[in-house]
């Protein structure tokens, strides 16, 4: 009897640590305590010393005392691993920016000693991003094309550290990440310094720069990416930053220090967020083109096809909260089929639409599309969210219909809408995205390339095809008609997302163009940019255009 | 002669004394990037090393009989500690004059740590007159601790350092053993009244008169030491006491009040002082504020995950990142360069001497010396938990040394001067 609970808390506790390691950052740090402590118990239990029966007062209870003490060691060995091993690169590579402007970074980034063989990275078509130029004590990072800024990131490591590319191939640019660990610890120890390796992307910057070249002076953030294999062929945003005015290295001068801190001062004083990467970090309501997400449960789910009729009255009240329909072409008419809900944008079917298939069907096709987890792009992507963290969509009938028209209190990234669009484009899958191709060591070997991965399957084949007939209603009679491209099959939706505060709305296009080979797809949001199909839609569309012109 | 010749113990002082050397040597060739030395550059180690092997080789010649394996131990984290200051020094020495020469004077005080250590076992046969004069070292713990609090020197924020002439106490380091000299005379006197209980109608009550003298005494040194703002030492005696109690009595219900009185006044203590806020706040996250409260911390956590499982070895890492790396945080320390290999070596050799502390205490044959050493070895052991618990972030950081490893003359005599009195009570031919 004794000896089975033994067992039982002892598998407990080894359960409780191996699952507690492995869930990795899923789990808070509160959490991971919480657990621990209870392992604690369990561990105390199993271990409970036994046969003192005849034992004196003093030596039973200083047995169970050094039993106690054992434990408490066991605790700090499990979390010794946690912090050395587990958690171990996470911690390294947080990189946190104060509001005030000043990095929290890991201190021993600062000692690089020689930058000088640095890679450099291209553009698909081998055109140069970034590369180190220079010798000895006069090195410098080059930033030569405007249109890579912000994608690229920046390397300051004696200052601010590093972001995007810049931050996440460090090791590989550094030439750290070498084939033979045993070797590379053999580099560290004799000082010897390998060539850092050149990073090849997906990106074309001819598109990168028309991205940029549309967007102006504007704010706002474009993507497009293959659907078929989440290659990203353009990720541009702006207003940006000039990464040259940031490089920093151990050479670098006080003079040159001084520049680049008030560089830095500067950017950071801005009300417009320049060092916000806003494709993938940026986070918008995405008003209408949310719908492609609440017509994929509808239809998944089996509650309708895309001639399912909907009642559109031009107005509808949900426990008190009034949704006038501004939308309708038509106003006379009150029955629409889902197809023309969608092309029409009907903001009172698409409520209903919510509150028929219900919170929990709604949340869950938001999980299934990557809501509330960050989607695994190589440069780093915050999560997008269906609600506020404290709120529930279940506690509000009213909550759920705004959110089924793209209001409510979601949140999402340009990356993650596109992905939506990736989805439907790409019959029900969705592919990693990724920015690095291959990676190439100093004698031109590829060291690495990059092998197309699912990421997830949202909905069934069928599905996606009835939403590919939805999104190409919009794009040939709907709002989104401006979007056609000759000889090509294109499918979209624009968005017109009201941000309150009294501010211009923010213009979405979501939309993707296939020429029955090769299928691209893209998310171009204009902040405070007034109507999606004015402002946001001709950016996408020479998107599409150009993705098939090269 | 042979037959006396202490040859576990000379033994197992090989690998302090190549760890210390071979250390060394690591350091001071990777610093100068060369593979010149001298037998001078590496003196230090060399010179403890020397000491420990001759205080050793004297405790065979006067036939001293006690346990052999805590000396060799204690000498090894002693040498951690050692290579790990030598290692800090250029960065130290960065900080202002008051680190200067940090390795030769933490040399000096482990000889004379040393020296005392010697002359507790060799020469202090009996220990009946710590036991008779136990209400001295009570009350002169507290009055120590109560004069440190009025006279004392004020050092971040915390009045724990007394100055006696050229030299800096810190008290608490003193009065920890006085109090627990007292506890162990107190409960081996009233062994079986602590055990008794009492019955009133049909309830059982514990012997609470008996009780009192004890939570009087502990009462006031806690007292003191949450007046003089020091919580690492207040939580230390609160566990030392617990321990003590529950070894003498086997009563779980004692701890369970304890433990309970306990949350009641970490609950108190966390609604009324701002400072106990924040240190809850920087264990539970402290990139809350990473760089100001939390910075230590942070920084700390950055230097352990970078050493991984193999660490960066010894002056390849660069732990001088950490404020107070050499005290509070020199587990991190050795986490960035050691690695978890290192870690983990670490809390093996304080596991195996707290256990070994437990084996003397259970096989002393006299109450009080049961007691000491069981009092002794929970003072090493929680102290130990203390500190380590807070450097992983397992619980709320408190400032207190690592017993042996961490800088400081304070904390390292009186630990040499408990490991003396461990050996004294694990003398067989000793007569109370």
């Amino acid at each position: 009897m004794r000896s089975a609970l033994r067992i039982v808390c002892m598998t407990a506790a080894l359960a409780a640590i191996v699952y507690g390691l492995t869930a990795g950052s899923e789990w808070s740090d509160r959490r991971w305590l919480e657990a621990l402590a209870a392992t604690g118990v369990l561990l105390t239990i199993a271990w409970w010393p036994g046969g003192t029966r005849y034992f004196s007062v003093f030596n039973r209870s200083t047995l169970r005392l050094a039993t106690i003490l054992l434990v408490a060691f066991a605790l700090i060995s499990v979390q010794l691993v946690r912090v050395q091993i587990v958690q171990s690169s996470r911690t390294l590579d947080r990189q946190e920016i104060t509001p005030d402007g000043q990095v929290v970074q890991n201190p021993r980034e600062r000692l690089i000693g020689n930058t000088e063989n640095r890679g450099a990275i291209y553009d698909r078509n081998g055109v140069v991003l970034v590369e180190q130029l220079g010798a000895g004590e006069e090195t410098y990072r080059s930033y030569p094309a405007p249109a890579a800024h912000g994608l690229v990131g920046y390397y300051s490591p004696l200052l601010y550290g590093s972001t995007g590319l810049e931050a996440a191939y460090d090791d590989e640019l550094a030439g750290r990440e070498g084939e033979n660990p045993v070797l590379e610890w053999l580099d560290g120890v004799l000082y010897q310094d390998q060539p850092g390796y050149d990073l090849n992307l997906t990106v074309d910057i001819g598109l990168q720069q028309l991205a940029v070249d549309m967007l102006g002076d504007r704010r706002g953030a474009a993507v497009l990416l293959d659907a078929e294999t989440g290659a990203v062929v353009a990720l541009a945003g702006t207003p940006t930053y000039d990464p040259n005015r940031l490089y920093t290295d151990g050479d670098t001068t006080e003079q040159r220090l001084t520049e680049v801190s008030a560089y830095w001062q500067q950017l950071v004083e801005r009300s417009d967020a320049p060092l916000v990467l806003r494709a993938v970090d940026g986070l918008y309501v995405p008003g209408s083109t949310f719908k492609m997400l609440t017509a994929s449960a509808v239809v998944d789910s089996g509650t309708s096809t895309p001639e399912t009729f909907y009642r559109d009255e031009g107005i509808l009240e949900v426990d008190g909260r009034v949704i006038i329909e501004q939308n309708r072409p038509d106003e006379s008419r009150v029955d629409w089929t889902l197809e023309e809900s969608f092309a029409y944008s009907l903001n009172v079917v698409f409520a209903r639409i919510g509150l028929e298939i219900g919170a929990d069907v709604l949340q869950e096709y938001a999980n299934r599309f990557g809501f509330g987890e960050e989607p695994p792009i190589d440069v780093g992507a915050t999560a997008s969210q269906l609600t506020a963290p404290e709120s529930r969509l279940v506690d509000s009938r009213t909550l759920v219909a705004d959110t089924a028209f793209g209001q409510g209190e979601l949140l999402v990234t340009p990356l993650q809408m596109a992905l939506i669009g990736a989805a439907i484009a790409n019959g029900g899958e969705i592919m990693e995205p990724y920015l690095v191709d291959s990676i190439v060591n100093g004698d031109g070997e590829v060291v690495e390339q990059h092998m197309p991965e699912r990421w997830r399957d949202p909905m069934s084949a069928e599905s996606a095809e009835a939403m590919q007939q939805l999104m190409v209603a919009s794009a040939s009679y709907g709002y989104a008609a401006g979007a056609q491209i000759e000889g090509l099959t294109v499918g979209g939706k624009t968005g017109t997302a009201e941000v309150g505060g009294g501010g211009e709305p923010h213009a979405w296009f979501v939309g993707y163009a296939t020429d029955g080979e090769r299928t691209y797809v893209t998310a171009v949001i204009v902040e405070n940019g007034g109507a999606g199909s004015v402002a946001a839609l001709p950016i996408g569309r020479e998107l599409l255009a150009g993705a098939f012109a090269k | 002669m042979i037959g006396r010749f202490r040859f576990t113990e000379f033994q197992l002082l090989i690998v302090p004394s190549l760890a210390t050397i071979i250390g060394l040597l690591t350091i001071y060739l990777a610093s100068t990037g060369t593979l010149d030395w001298d037998w001078r550059d590496i003196w230090i180690s060399i010179a403890f090393m020397g000491a420990v092997i001759a205080i050793s080789l004297w405790f065979s010649v006067t036939k001293f009989a006690g346990d052999q394996v805590i000396f060799p131990l204690t000498a090894l984290l002693c040498g951690v500690g050692l290579l790990v200051i030598q290692r800090l020094e250029p960065a130290l020495a960065a900080l202002g004059p008051g680190y200067a020469l940090l390795p030769e004077r933490q040399l000096l005080y482990l000889w004379v740590g040393l020296g005392m250590l010697a002359f507790v076992v060799v020469f202090i046969r009996r220990l009946d007159w710590l036991r008779r004069y136990k209400y001295t070292w009570a009350v002169g713990s507290i009055l120590l601790m109560i004069v440190t609090m009025i006279f004392g020197t004020e050092v971040k924020g915390a009045r724990l350092w007394l100055s006696v002439g050229p030299f800096t106490v810190q008290t608490s380091e003193i009065a920890k053993i006085g109090l627990v000299v007292f506890l162990a005379a107190y409960l081996a006197e009233n062994e079986d009244l602590i055990v008794a209980k009492y019955r009133v109608g049909p309830f059982n009550f514990p012997p609470i008169p008996y009780l009192m003298p004890i939570v009087v005494m502990w009462a006031f040194s806690m007292l003191v030491v949450v007046a003089q703002n020091d919580l690492g030492t207040a939580l230390l005696f609160f566990g030392v006491l617990l321990a003590m109690i529950y070894v003498a009595s086997g009563r779980l219900s004692y701890v369970l009040v304890g433990l309970l009185s306990f949350a009641g006044a970490v609950v108190l203590a966390y609604q009324q002082f701002g400072r106990v806020q924040l240190r809850v706040q920087n264990w539970l996250d402290p990139w809350q504020d990473p760089l100001d409260t939390g910075f230590q911390q942070v920084q700390s956590e950055y230097a352990m995950a970078s050493g991984g499982l193999f660490g960066s070895g010894l002056a390849f890492g660069s732990p001088g990142f950490i404020p107070e790396v050499h005290s509070d945080y020199v587990f991190a320390a050795v986490g960035e360069e050691l690695g978890l290999l290192g870690t983990f070596a670490i809390l093996m050799l304080f596991l195996i001497l707290v256990f070994r502390g437990f084996f003397i205490a259970m096989q002393a044959r006299d109450p009080f010396g049961r007691y000491l050493a069981a009092g002794l070895t929970s003072i090493l052991a929680i102290q130990t938990l203390i500190i380590l618990g807070g450097t992983v972030r397992l619980i709320p950081l408190t400032g207190i040394t690592l017993p042996f490893v961490s800088a400081g003359g304070s904390s390292l005599l009186s630990n040499f001067l408990i490991i003396g009195l461990l050996l004294r009570v694990s003398d067989p031919r000793r007569t109370a």
